[in-house]
């Protein structure tokens, strides 16, 4: 029962964490996406 | 923007500046880009002679505060105090190498004209020595007027005298500010300006005072030019491209043979640790999730740092040797052929890396077409993602051939993704015509000893930033993925009844002792429930359901659950094999993934893997494309959808049709 309790609670925070992730770089303002480096989105080519 | 006391290091391109920056500053570095722009930007810190700390900024290299490109303007506007990001120094380290002393001395004349101290450090004496150049420090200082200090940046000779000087302009009692401008030079500039062109009569003056200040403090000597005569060698068009390949050709094969023991050695450490943490843990999902799930997902991954790392360390000694820079002049004949650009170099090989920094770097080459041609193909080149696969499948299918046979199968899958690039290139210039196309300059620096401490720190930022990757998204993608393969459980019902059909067709293998019998039978029951069971999980149905369009290729259901999680991250492909066997075997699989695919078998018996099979699945991963956030990034690149879906597109049709060819000939 505490393992399986358990194992919900894991899942569940990694697949929050990666859903957070993945908006989180829908989101950004960098060409990028990720959170530290400051390259501004460039529009067309 | 910070408040601490600002140095900045300006110099040429490939003056050693670098090297500098990290003597000075060492570890305490951060490296970002300016905020609009892909030129990076290297921020450290050093411990002023009074204690109080004080940043360097590692500026971009320029030939002169007149810019020319995007790189040269940022380091013009910081040096003016133009850019709202950066503060404006107060004060200027020139770096000037001693062997290309005349351009660098250009660069100090304008530097002299800033209202800010400024101290020159020599650089490059030792190469400039051997080619027979000797420069007079002294004399150079007292013509300049500013401090002139000798420096070995790698060696750390004459850093704490750079760091004393730099101290004393700062504190203003050296003489150096940039009020000084030396009369001779004011002089030269006011007797040049009669042509009808200031600026080229202001570089004139310059030019003028630079000859005669070099007449008085460098002696030349009449020494051959080494660095001149093996160029004469490797630039060579036919001899220098025969000497790329076989750099290549050793480096893969060295590759492979130096990581295999490194390897095993982390997978036994990887599985000896999975098993220790969950020795004393009772059975049940949360000891299969750890064992099953993180380690070997995650553990699957890190296995291949020592192959991350060799390919780091051997790409950064040809980096710092001057090396990489003649291969970028050999390879811009190449890509002129087939439409692209000698800029387009530098994101190409970037790429091999990861397509993402490759894409951005493209900001560089001016003429929007070649950039386009250079963003849809970057991904064909194969990124370190691809190397577990690689290695894997290679390790797997080929072990029966000698080390130096796999390190060229994996040199092959490299110039399978460098051809395809090519092609495409040349289809798209076919298409969509040429345009004329921009001359490609390039610095080519003096050949050098490679930096033991220059090459650490690469391979560690590589390598570090893989196990990020690994302990993060992979970490988690793991967890996910174990879920998905481990749930809906199937239901006691189906567990009686498929028990049933493994008792009615189940016969003992003709050499079974008659005492193993039954611990044989139950381990093969264990083994068809578990394979059962992952058929009923959310990522069997996921495989089934995708296998219609991979089996032409010889891909199972198994492959497609892997095929999918790789569109995460293609390494991913490797820790979702590890889980997918890991789940569907209920033993301890300590023989590894490797063994696990081995031994895997259709009902008919036959094996599922075979060489046919992953050389088709090499090709695959060669030739798709399957990274998101690549495809995000071309997206944002290009401004629209188009381009990027028109990628996706074309790049997986591609690799089908490729894999599909590979398959039926093979098999």
């Amino acid at each position: 029962m505490i393992q399986t309790l358990a194992v919900i609670v894991i899942v569940a925070l990694a697949g929050a964490w990666l859903i957070r992730g993945w908006v989180r770089k829908a989101r950004s303002k960098t060409a990028c996406g990720c959170d530290h480096c400051p390259v501004a989105k460039k529009p067309g080519v | 923007m910070s408040d601490l006391r600002t140095i900045a290091l300006a110099g040429n391109p490939n003056c050693g500046k670098t090297t500098l920056f990290n003597a000075l500053t060492g570890l305490r570095q951060r490296v970002a880009n300016y905020p609009g722009i892909t030129v990076e930007k290297k921020v450290g810190q050093i411990r002023l002679g009074d204690g109080s700390p004080a940043e360097v900024i590692d500026l971009p290299g320029t030939y002169s505060l007149v810019p020319t490109s995007p790189d040269e303007q940022v380091a013009a506007e910081v040096l003016f105090g133009q850019r709202a990001d950066t503060k404006r120094p107060d004060a200027v380290v020139a770096v000037i190498d001693a062997s290309t002393l005349a351009r660098g001395l250009f660069l100090v004349s304008q530097l002299l004209e800033l209202d800010r101290p400024l101290v020159v450090a020599l650089t490059m004496s030792d190469i400039a020595a051997r080619r027979g150049i000797v420069v007079d420090d002294r004399a150079l200082e007292a013509a300049l007027g500013v401090p002139v200090i000798p420096v070995v940046g790698h060696k750390g000779v004459g850093v704490a005298a750079l760091r004393s000087a730099v101290d004393r302009a700062l504190e203003g009692n050296s003489g150096s500010t940039g009020a000084g401008v030396p009369k001779a030079l004011a002089k030269a500039i006011a007797a040049s300006s009669t042509s009808t062109d200031p600026l080229l009569s202001e570089i004139g003056g310059r030019y003028a005072w630079i000859d005669a200040l070099m007449a008085a403090s460098v002696r030349s000597g009449t020494k051959s030019h080494l660095t001149e005569r093996v160029d004469g060698f490797l630039l060579h068009r036919v001899f220098g491209l025969g000497f790329f390949a076989l750099i290549m050709g050793s480096l893969f094969i060295t590759l492979f043979t130096l990581a295999a023991p490194l390897m095993d050695a982390c997978s036994s450490g990887v599985a000896a640790l999975g098993h220790w943490l969950t020795a004393s843990m009772a059975d049940g999902d949360l000891k299969s999730l750890i064992n099953d799930g993180i380690f070997a997902g995650v553990g699957g991954v890190v296995v291949f740092i020592p192959q991350i790392a060799l390919l780091f360390l051997f790409l950064s000694l040809l980096e710092d040797s001057g090396y990489l820079a003649r291969a970028a002049v050999l390879m811009d004949r190449l890509l002129c052929k087939v439409g692209l650009h000698g800029k387009s170099f530098i994101p190409l090989l970037s790429a091999f890396a990861c397509a993402i920094p490759g894409i951005m770097a493209t900001r560089t080459i001016d003429s929007r077409r070649e950039r386009l041609i250079t963003i849809l193909v970057a991904p064909f080149l194969s990124c370190s993602a691809r190397l577990p696969v690689y290695a894997l499948l290679i390790a797997a299918f080929f072990h029966h051939l000698p080390g130096w046979q796999q390190g060229l199968i994996m040199l092959a899958l490299y110039l399978l993704g460098i051809f395809a690039a090519f092609a495409v290139a040349w289809l798209a210039t076919k298409i969509r015509g040429r345009v004329a196309s921009t001359p490609f300059i390039l610095e080519l620096p003096s050949y050098k000893l490679p930096q033991p401490r220059q090459v650490a720190l690469q391979v560690w930022q590589n390598a570090s930033a893989f196990l990020t990757k690994a302990g993060t998204t992979i970490f988690a993608l793991s967890i996910v993925i174990w879920a998905i393969t481990t749930y809906p459980k199937p239901s006691a019902e189906r567990i009686t009844a498929d028990t049933s059909t493994f008792t009615a067709h189940w016969q003992a293998p003709a050499d079974t002792p008659a005492d193993k019998l039954a611990e044989v039978r139950q381990d093969a029951l264990d083994k068809a429930l578990a394979g059962k069971a992952l058929e009923t999980s959310i990522a069997g149905h996921l495989g089934h359901f995708i296998e219609p369009a991979i089996a032409p290729l010889g891909f199972d259901w198994k492959m497609g659950i892997g095929l999918v999680g790789a569109f995460a991250a293609r390494e991913v492909f490797v820790s979702t094999l590890g889980i997918v066997y890991a789940v569907g075997d209920p033993g301890d699989a300590t023989d590894g993934l490797q063994a696990e695919m081995l031994a895997d078998r259709k009902p008919d018996g036959s094996p599922v893997w075979t060489t046919a099979v992953a050389t088709s699945m090499l090709v695959w991963f060669v030739l798709a494309m399957q990274c998101i956030s690549t495809t995000a990034v071309v997206r944002r690149e290009t401004g629209g959808w188009t381009w990027p879906l028109l990628q996706l597109g074309g790049m997986n049709v591609l690799a089908w049709i490729a894999c599909l060819i590979t398959y039926r000939i093979l098999a």
